[in-house]
């Protein structure tokens, strides 16, 4: 898509959110555009070979999405898509499904592309001091383990609202975290082409924008 | 729990949670923004969207709509308020009023809403709770509360937008919510409404002591002092809902926010 007036080309940046039915898609889209992604919303498999990246987002319980993601064929596409390379961002329960298995409503199995699993935040050992965690936070990350997205201004404060979260096999894999009360929350995850954020950069204000202009050219 | 006033500064724990957010409450009567004093004599204020946009450049952290009509008729309105607030807006948005079903919810998530607060029809139908809970998770349920005062540390569940009494103690009702997957619990103190009397603690403390969800209070804000009053009690509430001041412009978001940071930072500790 030609930006007259810029001086560039931008290279027509082919963002696709997969819509498989669950929870707020539109402020997710909105960020996107006024980030000037050019932005489909499907829950098309065949839509997903055409995209230039793709965003899987995510508000509701493990179970259902992945019963949602079965139902309208689209596991093998995004699965195909991330181990061929093409950017994949998890938001949110979006991140989560990007695990092996969580402990939400039973046992369910996620998209493994990262090891590890998700429980909820309230569980022993190392319990959150309420069963949700919702409000604004300064991420904390490692120079030892440092991130090829983020920056090292990138540290919010970012939105969360979730009562379950990731704990990556690999240390390596987290690339922010946040404390809340006794309990370490897996804020950010990255492995090659696959990013999670389990806050909502759609909700954070400027700081959540950058990241999300950031992914065009990721 | 101990709620006496902390000021040791170790047992701060502010880095470790979320600071008590504010958010704007946004009265909604069909396409009007409205506020009444006390559930009675409304009046209309302006266009919700502009208002909304206003707080959110003031550094707002989160917009609470509630429709007070609550009909098939309000909730276009809504809707198209709500596509207009998140086209300009990249903060959280809680939607509330009339909400009675899955598809109700839904639908308002579509439209652009994160949380949706339900009142009324929880006491209706308790398990609409778990249902919503069980489809999108707990984290996206306010179990939204409106408390009239009965008695000394006695409140009683207001239902149909304060109009219609249950007869239900309020904090036997917050616990209900929380055993039917609430994520957050909002209480309105109805007496307070509107008055700038300033919050309601006791309220706010008796219902701390048997909820582990995050506690958001409304009713009754005059300003930064009424904040610095909670805020004195480490971990009490989670945010306050802030209507009339803010639309009656007696202090902004930011003299609010600012009481909150100076709140949440630790003691000096003299030097010796």
């Amino acid at each position: 898509m030609f930006k007259a007036g810029t001086g560039r080309t931008a290279v027509t940046a082919g963002t696709l959110i997969l819509d498989y039915g669950l929870g707020n898609i539109k402020s997710l889209s909105e960020a996107l555009k006024f980030t000037g992604h050019d932005v489909t919303v499907s829950d098309n498999p065949g839509d997903i070979r055409t995209a230039n990246r793709l965003i899987l987002p995510g508000v509701g319980s493990f179970p259902s999405a992945m019963r949602m993601l079965q139902d309208r064929n689209l596991v093998s596409g995004i699965v195909g898509a991330a181990q061929s390379g093409v950017p994949l961002l998890g938001v949110c329960l979006g991140m989560q499904l990007l695990f092996e298995v969580s402990h939400e409503q039973g046992m369910t199995q996620g998209l493994s592309l990262l090891a590890g699993h998700v429980k909820p935040i309230w569980e022993e050992p190392d319990p959150s001091p309420r069963r949700t965690h919702i409000g604004w936070r300064i991420l904390e990350t490692n120079p030892d383990n440092k991130s090829n997205f983020l920056n090292s201004s990138d540290v919010g404060p970012f939105y969360f609202v979730h009562s379950f979260s990731a704990i990556p096999k690999s240390h390596f894999v987290e690339k922010a975290k946040v404390t809340f009360g006794a309990r370490d929350i897996t804020s950010v995850v990255e492995h090659e082409n696959i990013i999670g954020m389990q806050f909502h950069p759609e909700k954070s204000r400027s700081s959540g924008l950058d990241l999300l202009s950031r992914f065009r050219t990721f | 729990m101990d709620l006496a006033p902390s000021n040791r500064p170790e047992e701060r724990l502010s880095s470790q949670r979320p600071e008590p957010r504010v958010i704007a409450r946004l009265d909604l009567k069909g396409p009007n923004l409205i506020k009444g004093v006390q559930m009675e004599g409304l009046r209309i204020i302006g266009d919700p969207a502009l208002y909304a946009r206003k707080y959110y450049s003031q550094g707002v952290d989160e917009i609470l709509f509630i429709d007070t009509v609550a009909s098939l008729y309000g909730r276009q309105h809504m809707s198209e308020i709500l596509e207009e607030t998140v086209r300009e807006t990249y903060v959280p948005v809680t939607v509330g009023g009339g909400i009675s079903s899955v598809e109700d919810v839904r639908l308002l998530l579509r439209a652009g809403a994160d949380k949706v607060a339900i009142n009324t029809a929880a006491v209706r139908n308790p398990k609409l709770i778990t249902g919503i809970a069980e489809s999108f998770g707990s984290q996206c349920v306010v179990g939204s509360i409106q408390a009239k005062k009965i008695g000394d540390e006695k409140w009683e569940v207001l239902i149909e937008g304060g109009r219609e009494r249950t007869g239900l103690d309020v904090l036997q009702w917050a616990e209900d919510l929380l055993e039917l997957g609430v994520g957050e619990i909002l209480v309105t103190s109805v007496d307070r409404d509107g008055t700038g009397a300033g919050f309601d603690k006791s309220l706010a403390q008796k219902v701390r002591q048997i909820v582990d969800v995050p506690l958001i209070v409304s009713g009754g804000c005059s300003g930064p002092g009424d904040v610095l009053e909670l805020c004195l009690h480490d971990d009490l509430v989670d945010g306050i809902a802030v209507g009339y001041g803010l639309h009656y412009e007696k202090f902004t978001v930011g003299d609010l926010s600012s009481q909150i940071e100076e709140c949440s930072k630790p003691e000096r500790v003299e030097p010796l």
